[in-house]
């Protein structure tokens, strides 16, 4: 992945993240070019996707999504 | 050295974020990393460690438990590790930097981010300049 892509899908992710929120609680996604690549479950499970996918999470931005709101305080 | 900060609200506050690719033993991949100059270590999050490297945790003694927004983590030293961020030019700058790694102990502890502390904003000189909107992390050079 381009360090411009890297960028632009962070932008992207953190940009559109009240949608995500409401469509992806509790769980990890991938996200590839501006879009979600894949969500699942667990970390095991995106693993499990991501290598029948041929998607390398190493270039990939990876989140996951409380089930609750929360406030993160630190 | 000037390298551009993302700002946006995320969970409650504005986050101010940069883009870094992290290489070290078992460690080769890019994230988003949060600057948070209230914590005292640079760590890698939980999720970055799960589904971007190799890192038997099981081998690594666990430095400390801590808390870190409400989740307890415990830490692991990863030991010398290079950050190489992109400045304004798209040019790559590579610092090394003492690693850890952070270990949630519940699913709680998946939203904390990847961090660059104080312990690498002070180690290295680094600053943040700018007014809101448009910032950027920059190597101090004053006296």
């Amino acid at each position: 992945m381009e360090t411009a892509n890297l960028y632009s899908d962070i932008n992207w992710f953190y940009t559109n993240y009240e949608i995500f929120k409401e469509e992806f609680r509790g769980k990890v996604i991938a996200i590839n070019n501006q879009e979600v690549v894949i969500s699942a479950n667990n970390i095991e499970e995106l693993k499990a996707k991501a290598k029948k996918k041929g998607i390398d999470l190493a270039q990939s931005v990876i989140k996951f999504i409380p089930k609750e709101d929360v406030i993160l305080i630190f | 050295m000037k390298v551009p900060i993302l700002e946006t609200e995320w969970l409650g506050a504005v986050r101010e974020i940069v883009s870094v690719s992290i290489k070290g033993h078992n460690i080769n991949f890019k994230t988003d990393a949060m600057i948070d100059s209230g914590s005292p270590k640079t760590f890698i999050s939980t999720i970055d460690l799960r589904t971007k490297t190799r890192i038997p945790f099981s081998n690594y003694k666990k430095e400390a438990l801590v808390k870190i927004g409400g989740a307890k983590m415990y830490m692991i030293d990863l030991g010398q590790c290079e950050l190489t961020f992109y400045d304004i030019d798209n040019k790559p700058i590579s610092i090394t930097h003492h690693l850890f790694g952070g270990i949630a102990t519940t699913q709680d502890g998946y939203s904390i981010p990847t961090i660059i502390g104080k312990d690498f904003l002070d180690e290295h000189s680094l600053n943040i300049i700018g007014k809101t909107g448009k910032k950027y992390l920059v190597e101090y050079t004053g006296d």
